[in-house]
């Protein structure tokens, strides 16, 4: 009977992280490093623009930073699997050729190991170019959101409500956002 | 002879009483401040702070002074010989140029209203000062205000990260 511990090949590995929407610790804290100083820049602008007391207000600033931190993650997490395929597809062609002129002359290596090398260098630059894009795109969505709701939509409001109120809209529209599939 | 004598006598002594009560070859030292930003106030308004001296030493007088029609007396600081007087208007109401504050005694102030209930012309009653206030009007304000800057630099920003990912998407 069929069953027990089949050993992936290394081609099958690469390919399930290729497909995972899972992101290795590094990346998990490129993203979280990021999204916490992305979080806490409407802290100054609350601070030093709208005249919020930091002490006063320090609880709340803290709650919605580490709120604003998960969602802005998250979407990093969602729009860099998205865009990690296209990106793979994109760069293949340029990924081939330089792999194949760094080992294309090495005899000693089978045809099957550059394939694999070459998926895992694709699988590299994919995923560190989709990592970055990401983090940008999602940088700048967030702060187009946190500024147009905090001196336009939002204005009227006293400003603990408006600070509230701007951090949890801009962060839980861009997770919202990020979750879009792109047309086919 | 003698009748003459007196009667020069009380003309001299009445004389100099009424000089004891006016200014004679007034100076005028004058600090002027007027609004420079409509912004960070309500209304525009002139402040002139000035100090008076009088050849024939006289302190301590009243003093009036009239802008634009409106006479109101001048403070008088208690420790120095300094004088101030202000004024307030609406910033529309109030055009740039120059503006100039007269300066009366109480002589003066007594005419200047009495010409103004009867209608007449004040310009006619000379002053005892004229402090000039230029007056170039107040900074309204930057043309475009920093947030409108702030939101297009970032939409910018977001919009080419937009065309990037249509681009890598299509």
């Amino acid at each position: 009977m069929a069953g027990g511990n089949k050993k992936l090949t290394k081609e099958e590995e690469l390919l399930l992280q290729d497909f995972s929407r899972n992101v290795s610790t590094k990346s998990s804290a490129l993203f979280y490093g990021n999204a916490f100083i992305v979080s806490a820049i409407p802290l100054w602008l609350f601070w030093r623009i709208h005249q919020m007391d930091p002490y006063q207000s320090g609880v709340i600033f803290g709650v919605m930073t580490l709120i604003s931190t998960y969602l802005v993650a998250l979407a990093y997490k969602n729009v860099k699997f998205v865009l990690k395929h296209k990106i793979a597809i994109k760069r293949e062609e340029a990924v081939t050729r330089e792999v194949m002129r760094n080992v294309g002359d090495d005899k000693k290596m089978s045809k099957k190991e550059k394939d694999e090398r070459i998926l895992w260098k694709k699988n590299e630059v994919a995923d560190y170019e989709a990592t970055t894009f990401s983090i940008f795109y999602n940088n700048a969505l967030f702060l187009v959101l946190v500024i147009v709701a905090s001196f336009y939509v939002l204005r009227t409001f006293n400003p603990t409500v408006n600070y509230v109120l701007s951090v949890v809209s801009a962060s839980g529209l861009l997770a919202l956002f990020s979750t879009s599939t792109p047309k086919q | 002879m003698a009748s003459t004598l007196l009667v020069v006598s009380v003309f001299l002594a009445f004389s100099s009483l009424v000089s004891g009560d006016k200014c004679i070859g007034p100076q005028v030292k004058s600090d002027v401040y007027t609004s420079k930003e409509g912004p960070m106030s309500t209304q525009a308004v002139f402040i002139v702070e000035f100090s008076l001296s009088c050849k024939n030493n006289l302190k301590n007088l009243p003093l009036y002074a009239e802008l634009n029609g409106q006479v109101m007396p001048a403070s008088r600081a208690i420790s120095s010989d300094k004088y101030q007087v202000s004024w307030s208007g609406e910033h529309k109401s109030v055009s740039s140029g120059t503006y100039n504050v007269r300066i009366y005694d109480e002589e003066g102030y007594a005419a200047l209203r009495k010409a103004q209930r009867s209608g007449g012309d004040t310009s006619a009653i000379s002053p005892l000062y004229t402090v000039p206030i230029p007056y170039s009007g107040v900074w309204k304000g930057p043309l475009v205000q920093t947030e409108f800057v702030a939101v297009c630099a970032a939409v910018l920003v977001w919009y080419l990260a937009h065309s990037t990912r249509s681009r890598l998407q299509s």
